[in-house]
């Protein structure tokens, strides 16, 4: 370590370089050639020789801080935004029939048409060929020798289908045609004479939504604390999959997620680096 | 996670109540006569099996809708006990002891909002989501045991997520309270 001193002698002040960690050295005056001892540990004796004292080279460190910035709303905005997406994913998992409906009906003026692709089986899971396929009370075809007809380009949303063949029973069952990929249902139908209603539905359940929406609220709190930025994010990323409220929920998740990102540096416990 | 020196009164609240819920879903398919609640399997928010409630006693009743409206209640994918079937399918009735459980847990034990949580988080949601997600394209279809597995760990993690929120929210209150 580098450091200066005073030889008591002369009174002159040198530079000098000793090794680390030494609580005693012997040093010889570059003026009047005096040989002293310089201490460099601070004990009490050291007050008594004040002409041996070391001073250590520059100035104490110091740490620079960035200028605080001024405290925005916009976290505050985040988490308004998020809590709206908890009530969206929790209100849309309750009434989740109109959810559903009107989701797909949005998508459907939208321009977006689903695939539909049926299976007909008989009891003994044989295929069955030009069995008579209608859609919300309209004949659409026959299915193929494979026992399978397929349409493209129909409408989005709840359809009755009514599955029809010769000696066999009317199969009347609710399917739900969604967007982005085929819809694709494998039918049983039961030899006799009469009618059957079957209910059936693959999606998950609605529950799942309101879970989702519970981490949104968790991220609305983080934000609205402005504390634990990572939870406030995954809280908005997860808030995006409630799709609360035809989607809206899904939105604004987004731009939550967004402002979040933003402000970033208005979070304790930031990425950019608040502890130390 | 630390031990409370006090527990939390107003978590211990929600957990008895979502411990009664998760209890009611048992109740339920034993408490009625055998082969009265069978085939609910319909769709996901829709009422559609109201007519086979009617004649239910109006708590098993209201537990039925209430399923009926936030559960598909497909049979293969339901537990039946009594020869009935519960109210929910095996995934939502394992979500629902998995809040209950993760409630009691933040009861007594104090898990604190940080970063660590998030790792909790995907521990509890990307089984659910994997195993959900790959049913739903139909690349698999999954068993009641693995829905009760990844039902339990996504519960157990919205309860405590449940809990920390009721923790927050608490702190927030008392902090404004001592402001004004």
């Amino acid at each position: 370590m580098k450091g200066r001193t005073t030889c008591p002698k002369c009174k002159k002040e040198f530079v000098l370089d000793i090794p680390d960690n030494t609580d005693k050295q012997e040093v010889t005056c570059p003026n009047c050639s005096n040989n002293f001892t310089i201490k460099t540990t601070n004990s009490s004796d050291l007050n008594n020789e004040e002409e041996c004292c070391w001073e250590e080279h520059g100035e104490p460190r110091k740490t620079i801080l960035s200028s605080i910035k001024p405290k925005t709303n916009r976290p505050m905005i985040a988490a308004f935004l998020l809590a709206f997406v908890f009530i969206f994913g929790v209100s849309t998992a309750i009434f989740s029939e109109a959810f559903i409906e009107t989701s797909l009906s949005t998508f459907s003026n939208a321009g977006v048409n689903g695939n539909l692709e049926l299976q007909v089986i008989g009891q003994s899971n044989e295929t069955l060929q030009n069995v008579s396929i209608s859609i919300d009370d309209t004949f659409y075809g026959k299915t193929n020798i494979n026992g399978v007809y397929s349409t493209c380009n129909i409408s989005l949303g709840f359809k009755t289908l009514e599955i029809s063949y010769t000696d066999y029973k009317i199969q009347t069952r609710e399917i739900l045609v969604y967007p982005f990929t085929t819809s694709s249902y494998e039918i049983k139908i039961n030899e006799g004479i009469g009618e059957e209603n079957i209910s059936y539905d693959t999606i998950g359940c609605t529950l799942i939504i309101a879970i989702f929406s519970v981490f949104a609220l968790l991220g609305a709190i983080s934000s609205f604390n402005r504390r634990n930025l990572d939870v406030a994010i995954v809280g908005s990323i997860i808030g995006i999959f409630s799709f609360g409220f035809f989607l809206i929920g899904a939105i604004v998740s987004i731009v939550a997620l967004i402002i979040i990102l933003i402000s970033r540096d208005e979070f304790e416990n930031g990425k950019k680096g608040k502890i130390f | 996670m630390e031990k409370r020196e006090k527990f939390s009164k107003i978590t211990l609240i929600f957990f008895i109540l979502f411990l009664i819920w998760a209890i009611l879903q048992f109740a339920a398919p034993l408490a009625l006569p055998s082969n009265s609640v069978n085939e609910l399997s319909g769709l996901v928010g829709v009422s559609d099996n109201d007519k086979k409630f009617e004649n239910l006693s109006p708590p098993w009743k209201s537990l039925y809708s209430i399923g009926d409206k936030l559960c598909h209640q497909i049979e293969e994918r339901s537990f039946i006990i009594n020869s009935n079937q519960m109210p929910f399918c095996s995934r939502c009735t394992a979500i629902w002891i998995g809040i209950a459980i993760g409630l009691g847990f933040l009861t007594f034990y104090h898990i604190e909002l940080d970063e660590k949580f998030i790792y909790l988080i995907l521990l509890g949601l990307i089984p659910i989501g994997i195993d959900g997600t790959l049913q739903l394209i139909k690349v698999w279809e999954s068993t009641n045991i693995i829905r009760v597995i990844t039902g339990l760990l996504a519960g157990c993690i919205t309860g405590f997520a449940i809990g920390i929120i009721i923790h927050e929210i608490n702190e927030i209150i008392k902090k404004e309270k001592k402001k004004s």
